[in-house]
């Protein structure tokens, strides 16, 4: 019934915007990288002519002829200062990486902030909900920058708990992880608390109540489907958020993945492994974008098609 | 400033006993809000400390040889760091420019955002449609990585910096200041004041703008902590406009923390409860503002 004709011309128009604003995406950054002055071929000593046909053949191209590779051929060409790699396979390895690291950092911050924002709004007024916001408040002020460097200072150099870096194995993961998601817990948290202590006050939860249902499954079946659709609408921010969060996790934990590389690639000028990456960026946010909007549709019946 | 809401009431002035403004219950919560209070005070102390102390500390730039990783003593507050300058004169400098690219970067994604969201919502539905889908497509942009290749080719200077973090900021106020619009122009005192034959411009300029200055101030107050942050955030990438910026001490700190853990410590403390009191406050003012708010 939610497939009908209204639905599926909206996700229609949505997804021909979003190309569109793929386009534009990369006539912006195509613009700003081009915009530099200099060329990568361009040295002291000029190599033949020849060879610097040939260098232009494998790694030169123009605006239209670089849209014309991704949108139809999907070809993100050579990177400049990868030897011999594609910019594709470079991506291919980072991306799992990245994509690791996000999701472990979204999972935890949703099931964290869930239950830090149940457990503040159970305990309305007393001392352990004040405790438990203004560990929010810092989780919020503290720059992830900031905290992964602590993090590293206290638990791999001072207590030696974990290794300091690198991204193979359950205990290099750990530290990374919390860096990126304390933030989106302290968030989630506050979100979840309001649309908590706002439900909780409602009729149905009273009912549920008088009729002795048990408190956990009035807890996990009625409280929680109803109060989740906030946290829901902040997750597509949030995975937005956490994905230029990671550009310096990445960094302070010298983990392979795409942020990693993107700041590297902008350092080296190299030009189309840093496209590269910002075009799969935002491929996958506006993909997330549009998945968010049709699962709100789901989770919520309400939220009918204008 | 705060009590613009109470312009609202502007007309009735000959009116016998208009009551206390919305502005000034407001002031009247706030003031009775300890965080608020608390933090205030604190930025008042931080922002005195960083363009005062300078003129008392020492030069941020000088080396001290001898000196170099110095543990935080009474000569060296907060130590020195590896070339032997005075972290405190650091920290107070990079301070200097954190809460001056916070203030004028919200500056100026406020002037742009409510001037569009002004314009947008007064209009006929077909330029507020267009002027919005405008701003759906700008959102969906990876803007951190477009301001990181923006920074990068075009220098690491100030105005490249406010160009591209205005640029992204303004887009949030737009949403905000239209939505106000929106219903704000149905009123009865903006149709009397276009009965009157008062021109559109003259009444988003007279009348609209004194109107959402409420909103648009809680949603600044909360907008320069995050400047801050993303200038700290490019610095620590290593894009910083200075040598000595709150973002590049705590990247340099870090590079050292194993021997001189105040390097990464009192940059990134200070940083981190600069941006604390900022929420705070914006928390305390929307609370204050907003009379639906059930908080308090």
């Amino acid at each position: 019934m939610r497939f009908n004709p209204a639905f599926l011309r909206r996700i229609g128009v949505r997804v021909v915007l979003n190309v569109l604003t793929l386009v534009l995406i990369i006539s912006i950054s195509f613009a700003i990288m081009k915009s530099a002055p200099g060329k990568p071929f361009e040295t002291e000593r000029s190599p033949s002519p020849q060879v610097l046909e040939e260098l232009h053949r494998k790694y030169d191209f123009t605006y239209l002829e670089y849209l014309e590779g991704i949108l139809f051929h999907f070809d993100f060409r050579y990177s400049y200062s990868h030897r011999n790699s594609t910019v594709l396979e470079i991506i291919s390895e980072a991306l799992p990486v990245s994509m690791e690291l996000g999701l472990y950092a979204l999972v935890l911050a949703i099931a964290a902030g869930l239950l830090w924002g149940l457990l503040s709004a159970l305990y309305r007024g007393r001392w352990f909900e004040g405790f438990i916001m203004a560990l929010a408040m810092i989780g919020i002020a503290i720059p992830n920058f900031v905290l992964g460097s602590l993090l590293q200072l206290i638990f791999s150099l001072k207590l030696h708990a974990t290794p300091v870096a690198g991204w193979s194995g359950f205990d290099r993961k750990i530290l990374p992880v919390i860096a990126l998601s304390l933030t989106y817990i302290a968030y989630i948290t506050r979100i979840g608390r309001g649309s908590f202590l706002e439900n909780l006050n409602k009729d149905y939860i009273r009912t549920a109540r008088a009729k002795g249902l048990p408190e956990p499954r009035i807890l996990w079946k009625h409280l929680l489907r109803n109060s989740i659709l906030p946290v829901i609408n902040y997750l597509a921010p949030a995975t937005a958020s956490i994905l230029t969060g990671a550009i310096v996790v990445e960094k302070i934990f010298n983990i392979p993945g795409m942020g990693r590389y993107f700041i590297e690639s902008v350092f080296q000028r190299d030009f189309p492994l840093a496209l590269g990456v910002i075009i799969v960026y935002s491929l996958f946010l506006l993909f997330l974008n549009l998945l968010a909007d049709i699962i709100l549709t789901f989770v919520d019946p309400r939220i009918r098609l204008q | 400033m705060i009590d613009t809401p109470g312009k609202a009431s502007h007309g009735r002035s000959s009116s016998p006993s208009p009551g206390p403004s919305p502005g000034f219950l407001a002031l009247g919560k706030l003031v009775k809000d300890k965080r608020a209070v608390g933090s205030s005070l604190l930025l008042l102390l931080l922002a005195l400390a960083v363009f005062l102390g300078p003129l008392f500390s020492a030069d941020a730039e000088k080396q001290l040889l001898d000196s170099q990783l110095v543990a935080p003593s009474a000569a060296h507050w907060m130590g020195t760091d590896h070339l032997g300058r005075d972290l405190l004169a650091r920290v107070l400098k990079g301070g200097q420019l954190s809460l001056a690219i916070g203030l004028i970067g919200t500056l100026i994604s406020v002037v742009i955002g409510t001037l569009y969201g002004c314009i947008s919502g007064f209009f006929n539905e077909k330029l507020d449609l267009a002027m919005m889908r405008v701003v759906d497509i700008l959102y969906s942009l990876p803007y951190m990585f477009l301001v990181i290749i923006l920074i990068f080719q075009f220098g690491k200077n100030l105005y490249v910096l406010f160009a591209a973090l205005g640029l992204v900021q303004w887009l949030t106020v737009a949403r905000i200041v239209r939505g106000q619009v929106l219903a704000l122009k149905r009123e009865e005192f903006i149709l009397a004041a276009r009965t009157l034959g008062v021109g559109s411009f003259r009444i988003i300029l007279r009348h609209v703008i004194p109107n959402v200055m409420g909103v648009v101030i809680v949603y600044a107050t909360l907008t320069v902590p995050s400047v801050i942050l993303q200038e700290a955030f490019l610095s620590f990438l290593g894009l910083a406009v200075s040598n000595c910026t709150w973002g590049v001490l705590i990247a340099d700190g870090k590079d050292y923390m194993d021997s001189a853990w105040w390097l990464l410590l009192f940059p990134g403390g200070i940083l981190t409860l600069c941006l604390l009191c900022m929420n705070f406050l914006g928390d305390s003012l929307r609370d204050a503002l907003d009379p639906t708010s059930r908080l308090n």
